[in-house]
């Protein structure tokens, strides 16, 4: 029974596509020679936190201090934040930069830091 | 004078040695203090930062082992600083009484909060900005850095007073720091609000410290143009090193200390 079922169901066998020609393969383009090897680079030394430092010198106050004033104007040139605040970043910034001078760091030269 | 360095636990000089450092480096950790002195207008002897200086060049030289191959004065230098900057803020010229006193007081405790932020400032450097810059444009980018800083620490002073006026003078900086990416208000957030230094949060994002001074910088970078063109911009896109943790924050729908500021402030 379920053999004759089986049969019905078949179907005709469906004709095949029409097959298409293979394509010709293209020239082969020469195999360019392989150029001239150079050696490998030292790797450079892996930034630090403390690197990108910059010192402070005692003999550059007046004119630190001096640009702390003029980027202080242009940085707050079209800020609404109000003047007392404004005067207020000026001087703290130009207290901690003071504060961080040291004179004799540059003008003494220590036993130890000839021998280095 | 209780953070542990590389110096620590080491075997030192014998006490002739540390004391030959200490003779040599008298005048050095004196200048130190007078600098301090300097900057915030007070007296380096009277006020007792020399003898603050002098303490911290014993404890250093008692502790100083050349063959870590660090120079003294290198070693020694924040020790001193941070030692006489703690006794000028207990001395008795930090609360002076004057004319333009509550002004000087409020600029000092500023400028203790950027040697806090920018620790360098301590041992006579200042931080680079990103640009590759050299000579003057890169000392005033700096400058640019620590200005921008103070903006931060006075905008969360303001914060805090009951002044309504500061409030509403506040309020326009708190509205731009709420429109940043999550990340970016989170590092901002704890530097200048909780005091958290950038070692501290890298650590705790599980990375390296360098990504974390970078991402600040360029954070930095980004608030001085908005202060200069008093304007706000798209928020600043994250950079790869920490896109990964931002995009975690953003599923986990992590909101920003600001954005939260912001809508209390929205409801009141």
């Amino acid at each position: 029974m379920s053999d004759e079922k089986d049969k019905k169901n078949v179907k005709g066998i469906s004709k095949t596509q029409k097959t298409t020609s293979v394509s010709k393969v293209d020239n082969i383009e020469e195999v360019k020679k392989v150029g001239k090897t150079t050696g490998v680079k030292r790797s450079g030394k892996t930034p630090q936190a403390g690197d990108n430092l910059q010192r402070l010198r005692y003999e550059d106050r007046e004119k630190l201090l001096g640009m702390v004033d003029e980027e202080a104007k242009n940085l707050f040139r079209s800020s609404k934040l109000p003047e007392e605040q404004k005067r207020l970043i000026r001087e703290a910034v130009k207290m901690a930069i003071d504060s961080a001078l040291v004179e004799e760091d540059d003008t003494k030269k220590t036993k130890e830091d000839e021998k280095n | 004078m209780s953070e542990d360095t590389p110096q620590d636990n080491q075997e030192g000089l014998s006490i002739e040695e540390a004391n030959a450092l200490v003779e040599e480096h008298r005048g050095w950790a004196e200048s130190i203090a007078r600098s301090v002195a300097r900057g915030w207008n007070l007296d380096w002897q009277n006020d007792g930062l020399d003898g603050a200086a002098m303490e911290a060049l014993i404890f250093c030289s008692r502790r100083f082992n050349p063959e870590r191959g660090i120079p003294f004065r290198g070693y020694a230098r924040r020790r001193i600083h941070e030692a006489s900057t703690e006794a000028a803020r207990v001395s008795k010229g930090w609360t002076r009484s004057g004319s333009d006193t509550q002004f000087e007081r409020l600029a000092k405790e500023v400028s203790i909060e950027l040697f806090e932020l920018f620790p360098e400032l301590r041992s006579g450097a200042i931080p680079m900005s990103l640009d590759q810059e050299e000579g003057d444009k890169a000392m005033r980018a700096s400058i640019r850095q620590l200005l921008i800083g103070a903006t931060l620490v006075t905008t969360r002073q303001g914060l805090a007073s009951a002044s309504l006026d500061d409030i509403v003078d506040t309020k326009r900086m708190v509205t731009f720091l709420a429109h940043l990416e999550v990340i970016h208000q989170i590092i901002i957030w704890r530097m200048y609000w909780h005091g958290d230094s950038m070692r501290a949060i890298a650590s705790e994002w599980e990375m390296d410290e360098l990504n974390v001074i970078r991402e600040h910088k360029a954070l930095v970078d980004h608030l001085q143009r908005a202060i200069e063109k008093n304007s706000s911009f798209e928020p600043l896109k994250v950079r790869p090193a920490l896109r990964p943790l931002s995009i975690e924050m953003k599923q986990r729908k992590q909101a920003g200390p600001f954005t939260e500021l912001y809508a209390q402030g929205q409801k009141t």
